[in-house]
């Protein structure tokens, strides 16, 4: 369970708050999306739940226990989090990308132990691709990166997992199929989810919970047919459009 | 009153010998890279960087404005030169020379070793003559000191220098004649660096020669003034004795103390010994040269008195004691 | 395969070692050579006290052991550099340490007498990193080009320094630093090798047992911090080591380049990017690597020349050739 009370955030030398007061909850096994258009901060709040940045006023609580001053180790033992695809440096293998995972579990002077290579081999195998595993982690596709970076999420244990955009590269059916595999994954193993999305339909198909923010404040917070409504989306994302609902399923549609 | 012919002729030869005396001559050079220099003679404002111990050999004291920078700790400058403090240097002895304190100095020959080329030109260029010395023998080293002679004005000085070394020399020669061939000692002379001997080439390699000495370095590097070997081929070179330049950064005891050496034969009878002069480009060389002579030979030169003749060496060509420039060593 | 390659490269400083203590000026017969270093460890052999004995034992031993350690420390220097700073071109010369070690040794011996000088080279080659790191260094991260600028700045920067220091000091005295600008050997001996052992202990064996955190490090400063790893502390403490190794290193045999650069670069197009494996493989191959080098220094002419020319001259374009082959596939491209 995820708590996130009255965050307020602003750079060293910012002249506002890029986060002005944010407060949410999260529930053990859902899909929690925060939607907001570029800008309206919703990496800033990934970074702070993260500890990558320091909120300079606020709480956030994972069951319970407050996260303030955590040192990194101990942080990432509550979140664990799947950034954008990105640029890596080295062709390290996909089981070596999802052992590595397991960092904050090994000590500095240590070589990895018999059950992180457990754990690691079970996260592959959760994830379905075992397969891949000696494969270098470049010469893979975009949707199986992704899907080896949650399985690295998952060797981690963290009780909170955070993904930025995790379909902001994929192609339409690596886009179905990550989403899938993440409520899956967060149903069976007990994993609060957190991920930002840019698509609010996308979102709503696979989320419990949608988030919306704009301009550093929360506008909304609840099920998808509760958040999702014309009036909110033009406020938010500045597009007319309209609602329909399919055998209870709602969408947005763009007013052409 | 009547002047008799014979004395107006003694008179008139004086005035023209006067005449042509006052008369500034200028001649040409060769330097050691061919470069022809011209230079009126005499030379009045020079700079020695190399050959500075020739100021009080030559008494040319006033005749020279700058020297090389090696000279503040040479002992024999510092008790001949009473203000050697006071006289600027435009740099070490070779590269990187201050032009503009040339220029400023209005020197009007500057000699200096062999320096590269480039830097000569460069001189040359701004107007300051230079002229690059590299004595390869003893006896082009005794031409140098004759050429300094020639452009300061003070041939009569320098021809008393080389006479003063050629008995030194005759002295050397006369005893190493007797020593047969099979009887004659290896020797290896270490310059900068604890391995950098002294090859086939240069004034170290003839001194070494006319000591009597076998230079085991000549044949492997015939070329090479100095040559940076490995310790396994001055082990194999096995030297009977070792001579260190004065100016090298270690001792005799560097080596002694130094097991890896152990097995050289000089160390072994500890005939390792470091020459007192700073400078190879100077008169003195020639007391070097019987240092090394009798540290060589010693019985052969055993009824030398060698503090006798250095100081008489000494004496006559720098006007001070022997025993003097000794208080100055440091080891 | 991949366990063969691992392993022959694992073994290849003992083999070559072994090889070059049969070569050298001197001339030793291969049977004595191993009549003596038997008798090294049971003295059954009545060899007696022969000029071949040092050569073998009090020269080449120690040389060659020297060569190895000082390769092993370059080189895995340079790959703990390449992976904290995810920088394929950068490598302790590249970045300064080793120009602002031998400044370091350049000031202690021409002012600081007293002072060992592995002391002033540890310091120098420290803020040399500092220097470099925090120049190139905007926010957050250090991109690759400006790292290795800066480097070669700080890099000149001191060198020019120990030009200065060469200068002031009684010329003499540093006389040899020529040979020490370009890296030599010819003086090694067991002094020298104890003395490196210091940075065997301190500086390669922390990086080794830290090895597979290089792993994570080389993620990338936010992703390794989201992995739970005090990315600023590691750091400080890879750049500590691999300082102190490559210093007492320079201390001992002057500034030796390219090494740090290509052997890591090598291993890694070998066994892959894991740095479980490659630490000690590039301990190893370093290792192999200078002993060649410096075997080939002292055997090809009957001069000593300095081994930094024998790398140059040898890495260089042995590094093009592999770069053309396949070095791209090692970097993710």
């Amino acid at each position: 369970m995820l708590e996130v009370k009255e965050i307020y955030f602003r750079h060293k030398l910012g002249e506002r708050d890029i986060l002005k007061g944010i407060s949410f909850t999260a529930k053990k096994g859902s899909i929690t999306a925060i939607l907001g258009p570029n800008g309206s901060g919703k990496t800033t709040l990934f970074k702070c739940i993260l500890g990558l940045w320091k909120p300079y006023k606020g709480e956030i609580k994972v069951n319970g226990i407050s996260v303030e001053g955590l040192s990194l180790r101990k942080r990432a033992r509550f979140f664990s989090v799947v950034l954008q695809d990105h640029e890596p440096a080295f062709p390290y293998s996909v089981f070596e990308v999802v052992l590595m995972g397991r960092a904050s579990y090994v000590g500095i002077f240590s070589l990895p132990g018999k059950k992180d290579y457990e754990k690691a081999e079970a996260a592959l195998k959760m994830v379905g691709i075992e397969h891949l595993r000696n494969l270098p982690y470049t010469k893979i596709s975009g949707g199986e990166r992704q899907l080896a970076l949650i399985a690295r999420s998952i060797a981690q244990e963290a009780p909170v997992m955070l993904l930025d955009e995790p379909t902001s590269h994929l192609d339409f059916k690596n886009q179905i199929n990550v989403l899938k595999k993440i409520k899956e994954i967060a149903i069976s193993e007990g994993f609060t989810v957190l991920m930002t999305l840019h698509d609010p339909n996308l979102a709503s198909f696979f989320s419990d919970k949608l988030i919306m923010i704009h301009s550093g404040n929360k506008v909304a917070e609840g099920t998808p047919k509760e958040v999702l409504n014309e009036d909110l989306i033009k406020k938010v994302y500045e597009v007319e459009v309209i609602k329909l609902s399919i055998n209870g399923q709602s969408v947005i549609c763009p007013q052409i | 009153m009547y002047i008799k012919v014979k004395n107006l002729v003694k008179i008139l030869g004086l005035l023209l010998f006067l005449c042509f005396s006052i008369l500034a001559k200028t001649s040409t050079f060769i330097d050691v890279y061919g470069r022809k220099v011209n230079v009126d003679l005499p030379v009045k404002r020079a700079c020695l960087l190399v050959t500075y111990e020739l100021i009080p050999a030559l008494k040319i004291r006033d005749q020279v404005v700058a020297i090389g920078s090696w000279a503040y700790d040479d002992p024999i400058m510092k008790i001949t030169i009473p203000d050697l403090n006071q006289m600027v240097s435009p740099g070490v002895g070779g590269p990187g020379i201050n032009v503009e304190l040339l220029k400023k100095l209005d020197v009007d020959l500057v000699v200096t070793f062999r320096v590269p080329p480039e830097e000569l030109d460069f001189l040359e260029s701004k107007g300051i003559k230079a002229f690059a010395i590299y004595p390869n023998s003893l006896k082009e080293l005794v031409e140098v000191i004759r050429w300094h002679g020639v452009v300061f004005g003070k041939e009569r000085e320098a021809e008393e220098v080389i006479k003063e070394m050629g008995k030194v020399m005759k002295l050397i020669e006369g005893k190493v004649h007797k020593i047969p061939f099979s009887q004659r000692k290896k020797a290896i002379w270490l310059h900068s660096d604890l391995t950098a001997v002294a090859g086939g080439e240069g004034i170290v390699n003839d001194t070494l020669l006319k000591i009597g000495a076998i230079n085991p370095t000549a044949s492997l590097f015939p070329q090479s003034s100095v040559a940076k070997v490995s310790l396994e081929i001055l082990i194999k070179l096995n030297p009977d004795v070792i001579f260190i330049w004065g100016r090298a950064p270690f001792n005799p005891s560097d080596l002694i103390d130094n097991p890896q050496w152990d097995y050289i034969k000089a160390i072994k009878e500890k005939q390792v010994y470091k020459v007192e002069a700073l400078t190879t480009f100077s008169p003195r060389h020639v007391i070097d040269m019987l240092y090394m002579a009798i540290k060589l030979y010693p019985e052969q030169f055993k009824d030398v008195n060698f503090k006798k003749i250095a100081n008489n060496f000494y004496k006559k060509v720098f006007g001070i004691s022997y025993f003097q420039v000794k208080s100055y060593e440091k080891y | 395969m991949r366990s063969i390659k691992i392993l022959t490269i694992l073994i290849s400083p003992i083999f070559i070692g072994w090889i070059s203590l049969f070569l050298g000026a001197y001339g030793v017969t291969p049977l004595m050579v191993l009549k003596i270093l038997l008798n090294e460890m049971f003295p059954v052999f009545n060899i007696g006290d022969i000029p071949e004995k040092a050569i073998v034992v009090d020269i080449r031993l120690p040389r060659v052991l020297l060569a190895g350690i000082v390769g092993a420390c370059l080189s895995g220097s340079g790959l703990t550099l390449q992976g904290i700073f995810r920088n394929p071109l950068v490598d302790p010369f590249i970045l300064g340490i080793s120009a602002g070690a031998a400044f370091g040794c350049a000031i202690t011996i021409g002012f600081l007498s007293y002072l060992p000088i592995q002391f002033m080279a540890f310091i120098f080659g420290i803020m040399a990193v500092v220097i470099a790191y925090t120049v190139a260094r905007t926010q957050g991260e250090v991109s690759r080009l400006p790292l290795i600028l800066s480097g070669v700045i700080v890099s000149a920067f001191f060198t020019a320094l120990v030009s200065i220091v060469k200068f002031l000091v009684d010329p003499h005295k540093l006389q040899s630093i020529v040979y020490w600008l370009m890296g030599s050997f010819s003086l090694a001996d067991w002094k020298g090798v104890k003395i490196s052992l210091l940075g065997v202990t301190f500086g390669l064996l922390p990086i080794f047992l830290m090895r597979w955190r290089l792993n994570v490090m080389s993620l990338g400063e936010e992703e390794a911090k989201a992995l739970g790893i005090n990315v600023s502390r590691d750091r400080l403490l890879f750049i500590g080591f691999s300082t102190f190794s490559v210093s007492i290193a320079t201390s001992l045999c002057g500034i030796i380049g390219w090494v740090g650069l290509m052997v890591p670069h090598l291993v890694r197009m070998l066994v892959g990017p894991d740095h479980k494996v490659l630490v000690p493989l590039s301990f190893a191959g370093g290792a192999s690597f200078m002993i060649v080098a410096d075997t080939l220094s002292r055997t090809i002419t009957n001069f000593d020349i300095p081994v930094g020319i024998i790398t140059a001259l040898t890495g260089a374009p042995f590094f093009i050739y592999l770069m053309r082959q396949g070095g791209k596939e090692a970097w993710g491209k």
